[in-house]
Order: structure tokens, then sequence, then C-alpha cells
């Protein structure tokens, strides 16, 4: 049975890519419970989008490299994700009004960029990732990346929860307002992170799936962040041995193994499912008969 | 010595909506805050939690964390994973800071508390399985862990059955029998009436502090 991962340990890329993708789910995953948690899981998808011109700017400048456009998209994402933040308690106008004007300006930036000065190959590279291809320099950021999430959750936590249940409680410090930012920063650097294994579009959705998931299922917190990191890294590793044996493209059958997974949680999870309760209920009132004799 | 005092306050957000000439509380005083829809009482608490600046004038009140702020229902989200009891206890954070753990002296007052509040059987179900009134004694237990020595409450008792207002009710007596200040949002005279000794009203722009609580006023 263990012969199927026999890949991962026959060959350095695979074993490379298995490493990057666990590091990046010990990271995103975390942070994607967050988001779920706080409603705010599109907001993740917009930000996907506001990193798009940075990440072009570095590749127009440096080429394909990891670090040119991390740091690009790093700063196009915070920039989006900061502006957002302070023109709305400036202006007292919806964020999702302000996010979805910024990043599609962003997004339409970024596209034009690539357009006029690059080919549709480094599009579809941008968009969809290279997991197989994990690089030196990519495997660092995610491991610096990891760091910087798990520390700043560490030391977040409290206001994080506080602010995500009764966000008012807050309103005299300024606890609140630097969770909320740290949380959107958190969530550019994650998906800067998850642009070379998963790609702009998908690095998303290693966030928001693991936990999405994981609310059919827990009640606790704890038990929340280990289910969405572990379904991650289960996921990741199907998704590189379906590419591995089949050639399929990495990170999209990644996040198909997740959504089939949140389809079932969907319809039988024990919490919010569509049949879960009725399945259960059913159950109870139809004992088997071994337990009866 | 007034613990709270509000002298030509003005708030609103880009106009003034209210002005106050003079008000104050001193510790142990508890005031019922009457006023139609839209007539400035969620400014006002807005300003006294420093969501939004005063227009002008003056005001002096306990710095924030000796401020707990009960805002209305609404603003909560209650699917989040966290216990009722850890709920109670992150009371304590404003003292204890963000890292540092809770000790049993921490937990002790919690216990108590869950029990004022007739929670300590529900203490370790998860905030979505509680009752509406459940979950409204849970947050005032929040806030009285924290010791507020000035304590704001949005319209605490809308939509709560009768056991769970009288529960709350005495808990607040309570603790501005032990030097805590109560303004309190409502619109239930006789609440207003048998609950508060003292009665602030809000009129056209204006705060009157020496209003009766007659039902008309709180007819709103």
């Amino acid at each position: 049975m263990f012969d199927v991962l026999e890949p991962f340990v026959e060959f350095a890329f695979m074993r490379r890519a298995l490493f990057g993708c666990w590091l990046l789910c010990l990271s995103s995953a975390p942070v994607g419970v967050f988001m779920v948690l706080r409603r705010i899981s599109l907001t993740g998808d917009a930000l996907s989008h506001a990193i798009l011109p940075g990440v072009s700017a570095g590749y127009l400048l440096a080429g394909y490299s990891v670090v040119a456009m991390a740091s690009g998209g790093l700063v196009a994402g915070a920039l989006v994700a900061l502006i957002t933040a302070w023109s709305s308690r400036r202006t007292r106008a919806p964020k999702d009004r302000n996010l979805a004007a910024f990043y599609l300006t962003s997004l339409a930036l970024g596209v034009f960029m690539v357009s006029i000065y690059g080919s549709s190959v480094d599009l579809m590279h941008l968009l969809f990732g290279a997991a197989l291809g994990m690089t030196d320099a990519a495997l660092i950021w995610i491991a610096g990346t990891a760091t910087i999430t798990l520390w700043t959750l560490l030391l977040l936590i409290r206001p994080l929860v506080l602010d995500s249940v009764d966000s008012a409680c807050l309103q005299h410090g300024r606890l609140g307002n630097l969770a909320e930012t740290s949380l959107m920063l958190l969530i550019v650097l994650n998906l800067v992170a998850g642009l070379h294994a998963m790609g702009s579009l998908m690095a998303v959705g290693l966030m928001i799936l693991p936990a999405t998931i994981a609310s059919h299922w827990c009640q606790r917190l704890e038990s929340y962040l280990l289910s969405a990191i572990l379904l991650g890294a289960a996921a990741c590793t199907l998704g590189l041995l379906g590419s591995f044996y089949a050639d399929w493209p990495t990170s999209p059958t990644i996040l198909l193994c997740l959504g089939s997974v949140f389809l079932f949680s969907q319809l039988f999870g024990r919490h919010r499912s569509l049949l879960g309760n009725r399945l259960r209920a059913w159950l109870r009132s139809h004992p088997s008969k071994e337990i009866h004799s | 010595m007034n613990l709270v005092e509000l002298k030509q306050l003005s708030v609103g957000y880009d106009q003034p909506l209210l002005y106050i000439e003079q008000a104050w509380l001193k510790p142990g005083d508890r005031v019922a805050l009457t006023g139609a829809n839209g007539s400035g009482k969620s400014t006002l608490f807005n300003t006294l939690t420093g969501r939004i600046p005063a227009l002008g004038g003056h005001l002096q009140q306990p710095p924030a964390n000796d401020i707990g702020y009960l805002p209305q229902q609404s603003e909560q989200d209650r699917d989040f994973p966290i216990s009722v009891f850890e709920w109670v206890l992150s009371g304590h954070w404003h003292r204890r800071g963000l890292f540092a753990a809770f000790n049993r002296r921490d937990q002790a007052p919690v216990q108590q508390m869950l029990q004022r509040f007739e929670l300590l059987s529900l203490s370790q179900r998860p905030l979505a399985q509680l009752s509406g009134g459940q979950w409204q004694r849970a947050r005032l237990a929040r806030l009285l862990v924290q010791q507020p020595r000035w304590l704001l409450l949005d319209e605490p008792f809308n939509n709560l059955d009768e056991h769970s207002q009288t529960v709350m009710m005495a808990a607040i007596q309570e603790a501005s029998q032990a030097g805590t200040a109560v303004l309190c949002v409502l619109h239930n005279r006789t609440l207003a009436a048998s609950g508060f000794e003292r009665h602030w009203h809000i009129e056209q722009g204006q705060l009157d502090t020496s209003a009766a609580p007659r039902a008309e006023l709180l007819h709103v």
C-alpha cells in the first residue's frame, strides 16, 4: 500500500514539493480558519487578484524570479489591503465596496502589464503555479512566511478571537484594528507564499477550503485549526501523487480533492449540513439488529 | 467626586446631533437613558466608548480599560467556536494582556459569575448553542468579570424572557452597589422606574438629566 508513496522516497523534486506544500498548509490553513470564522472568505479572493500587478512588475523587471515576483506581490497586496482598511475607517464607506473597487483596478493593471509586456504562457504560470518545480528560494520564502504567520497568530490570538465574536468590545483599544489589519497582511503574505506552488488564483483555495470543511465538523477553535492543517496537507499529498502518476495539473487537483471533501461535508457533516442531522436521527430511530440482540 | 462628567458636550458624526449642557455620574449611580429612535442615544454611546470623537465640550470619564460596554445583540457573531466558560474568562484579557496565561485566581470569579447568571451547567457548551437570553447573560457576565468602574449598556433587555431580565437586573444592581456607575439605554418604563435611580431623557437634541421615568417619555 505504501508503494504509492514511492515517488516521495525516490525523487528529490517530489520531496521538495511535498515539504513546500505542507509548510504552506501549516501557514495558510490557520489564516483561512480566521477568514472563514470572520466571514471574510471572499476577501482572500479579492486580495489574490490585487497582488497581480506587483507580481507582474516583479516578473517584468527580473524574469521568473521567486523573490522579485513575491516582493512585488507583497507590496501590491499590502497596499490594497491597507488602503482599503484606512479608507473604510476614514470615509465610513462599506469595506467590501472599497475592496472591490481597489482590487478590480489592481487586477486590470496586472493583466494590462502582462498583456503588453509578457506572453500568455507567463500569465498561466502566474495564475496556476508550478508546485513540482519548487526552488530553494520558493521553499525559503514559504518557510519564512510560515514562521511569521504562526508567530503573529500566536501573539494576536486574543484580540483576533475577541474582535471576531464581538468587534464592538474592543472599540477603545487599538487592538481590534491591529488584529484586523494584521490578518489582512497575513492573507497577502500567504497568498504570495502560495504563488509559486499554487498560483495566484489557487493559493486562496488552500486557505478557505480546509477551514470551510472544518466548520462542518468542529466546534472548538483548536480542532478547527488542527483539522484544517491536516486536511490541507492530505490534499496536497494526493494532489502531488495525482500529478506524478496521471500527469494532472497539481494545484487544481489539490483543490478538487478538498472540493469533494467539502461537498461530502456539506451533505453529511455534523454541523450545518443538508442531510447529516436527518441521517443521524434516522440511524438513532433504526438501531441495527445486532445491538438489539 | 464625580466619576463621569459631561459639560457642554456636543456629539454627532459630521453635524451636532445632541447637546449636553451638564451631566454627571458618581460611583454606584444607576441611570436609565431614554429617547426616541434617532435621537442620538447610540451616537452618545459611540462618543463615550471612543468610536467617534466628541465635536466639542468637555468629557471626563475613567480610562478605556475601566469601561465595560455592552453593545446591542446584533453586533456579535456567536458562531465562533469557543465555549461559554472561555468567553466569560476572556473578560480577564484586558488585565492579563496578550500573552499571560490565566491562573486559578482568574478562574474562580468566572465560576462565581457563571453561577450568578445561572450558566454553570452550560459552561462547556459552544456559544452557538445558547438561547438569546442565555447569550445575553453570558455577555454581561463577561463584562462584570472585568470589574469595570463605568458600565455602558445599550438596550440590554431587548427581546429577553422575564427570567433573564430579572437575573441581569439583579446583577447590575449588585455591581452598582459595589461602586460601578451604570448608564443603560432602555425602552421599558417599568424597568427604568424599578431598577434605576435616575433617568436621563433625550428630546430635540438636548439631554434632560432631571426627567422622571414617565410613561409618555418611554413610549419610543
